[in-house]
C-alpha cells in the first residue's frame, strides 16, 4: 500500500493572541494604576514608663485641641504656618531664644486631644514633616548639589545625624474627663 | 501590450501580534501587585498638602478604621479582609503577625486608611497597639485626588 504523505501543518498560533489578550485584560483590571499617596511614618518603639525629658528650650510644643484648633508654644497658629515654624525652630537661623539651641537636639512635641479629628491631625503632621523635609533637602543641596532622595545611603545618614527630625507624640489627653 | 496580472492585495501578517500582546502581558504581570483585600468599610480619606509616593509590597497589612454608619459613632476596623470592632484588633493583629517570619516582619508596612472625621483617640489606640506588636512602619493613606503636590 502506498502511504499518503501527510503535509506538516504546523501548530495554529492564531488563538494564542486571544489567550494572551484575555490574560492581558485580567492584569489590566487587577493593576492599580493610580499612584497611591500617603505619609510614611516610622513609629517609635514601645516601652513602658516615663518618657525622657528634653530641655524645654529645645522643644517646640504643638497642640491640637478638641475643636481642631492649633496652638504653637502657647499661641494660636494657622496650619499653613507650621512648616515654616518647624523649619525656623530647628535651624534657628537668627539664633533667637525661641528657637532650638542646635538642630540635633531639637524636638517637636505634638500633643492632641482625644477628640481631635484625624484630618486636622494629619494636616499638622504633614506640615511638620514638610518643615523637616525642607531642612534635609537644603542640606543635601548645600553639601552635594543634589536632591536628598538621590543621595547615597551614607550621605543620607550623615544628614540624618545632623538633623534627626524628632517628633514626639504623647498619648492623647481627654480634657473632657479632666474637667 | 501585455495583459495586466490581476493583483491580489496581500494580507497584513498578524503573526507578530501574539508577541506584542505577550510583551504587554509580561509588563503588566511584573508591575501588578494583586490586591488581596478591598475595603468593606466606607472611609473618606483625609487630604493634606505634603505627602510622599508610597509603594504597595506583597506582604503588607491593610488596616481600615471607619465609622460603622452615617449616624453611627461606633468604630469599625477592617484588617485585610476581616471586619470587627476596635476592641478585637489586638487579638486579630497578634494572630496575623504569626504568619510572618521574623525577617519579614521588619519589612512589613501597615497601610492605615482611616476616615478623616474619626477621633484621634481610636487612632492613638491603634498606633500604641502597632508599637507594642513592633509593626512600626506605618503609612497614613490620603485622598488620591489630593489638594496639591
Amino acid at each position: 500500500m502506498k502511504k499518503r504523505r501527510r503535509k506538516n501543518n504546523g501548530v495554529n498560533a492564531g488563538s494564542m493572541a486571544d489567550i494572551a489578550f484575555l490574560l492581558l485584560i485580567f492584569f489590566l483590571v487587577a493593576t492599580t494604576i493610580a499612584q497611591e499617596k500617603g505619609l510614611k511614618v516610622i513609629l517609635p518603639p514601645y516601652y513602658e514608663g516615663e518618657p525622657g525629658k528634653a530641655s524645654d528650650r529645645n522643644v517646640l510644643s504643638i497642640r491640637i485641641n478638641a475643636d481642631n484648633k492649633v496652638m504653637v508654644e502657647g499661641q494660636e497658629s494657622r496650619v499653613e504656618d507650621l512648616s515654616d515654624l518647624t523649619y525656623n525652630f530647628i535651624i534657628n537661623p537668627l539664633v533667637l531664644s525661641s528657637g532650638s539651641l542646635s538642630p540635633d537636639k531639637a524636638v517637636v512635641s505634638l500633643i492632641h486631644d482625644a477628640r481631635t479629628e484625624y484630618q486636622p491631625y494629619l494636616m499638622v503632621y504633614s506640615a511638620i514633616e514638610n518643615g523637616n523635609d525642607r531642612i534635609w533637602e537644603e542640606e543635601a543641596q548645600k553639601r552635594h548639589r543634589s536632591s536628598f532622595n538621590l543621595l547615597s545611603v551614607a550621605d543620607r545618614n550623615s544628614i540624618r545625624m545632623k538633623y534627626p527630625r524628632r517628633i514626639s507624640e504623647a498619648d492623647p489627653i481627654d480634657f473632657s474627663l479632666i474637667q | 501590450m501585455y495583459r495586466r496580472k490581476p493583483r491580489t492585495i496581500p494580507e497584513i501578517s498578524t503573526a507578530s501580534l501574539p508577541d506584542i500582546i505577550f510583551m504587554l502581558l509580561f509588563f503588566f504581570m511584573v508591575v501588578t501587585v494583586l490586591r488581596n483585600s478591598s475595603s468593606e468599610i466606607k472611609v473618606y480619606l483625609p487630604s493634606v498638602f505634603h505627602f510622599n509616593k508610597i509603594d504597595l509590597e506583597p506582604g503588607d497589612i491593610y488596616l481600615w478604621i471607619g465609622k460603622a454608619g452615617e449616624q453611627d459613632d461606633n468604630v469599625l476596623v477592617q484588617l485585610n479582609d476581616k471586619v470587627f470592632p476596635l476592641e478585637s484588633l489586638e487579638a486579630q493583629l497578634t494572630l496575623l503577625k504569626q504568619k510572618y517570619s521574623i525577617e519579614d516582619l521588619e519589612e512589613v508596612q501597615v497601610h492605615l486608611q482611616a476616615d478623616r472625621s474619626i477621633q484621634m483617640r481610636y487612632l492613638a489606640q491603634a498606633k500604641t497597639l502597632l508599637r507594642k506588636l513592633d509593626l512600626r512602619k506605618l503609612i497614613y493613606h490620603i485622598e488620591p485626588n489630593n489638594l496639591e503636590s
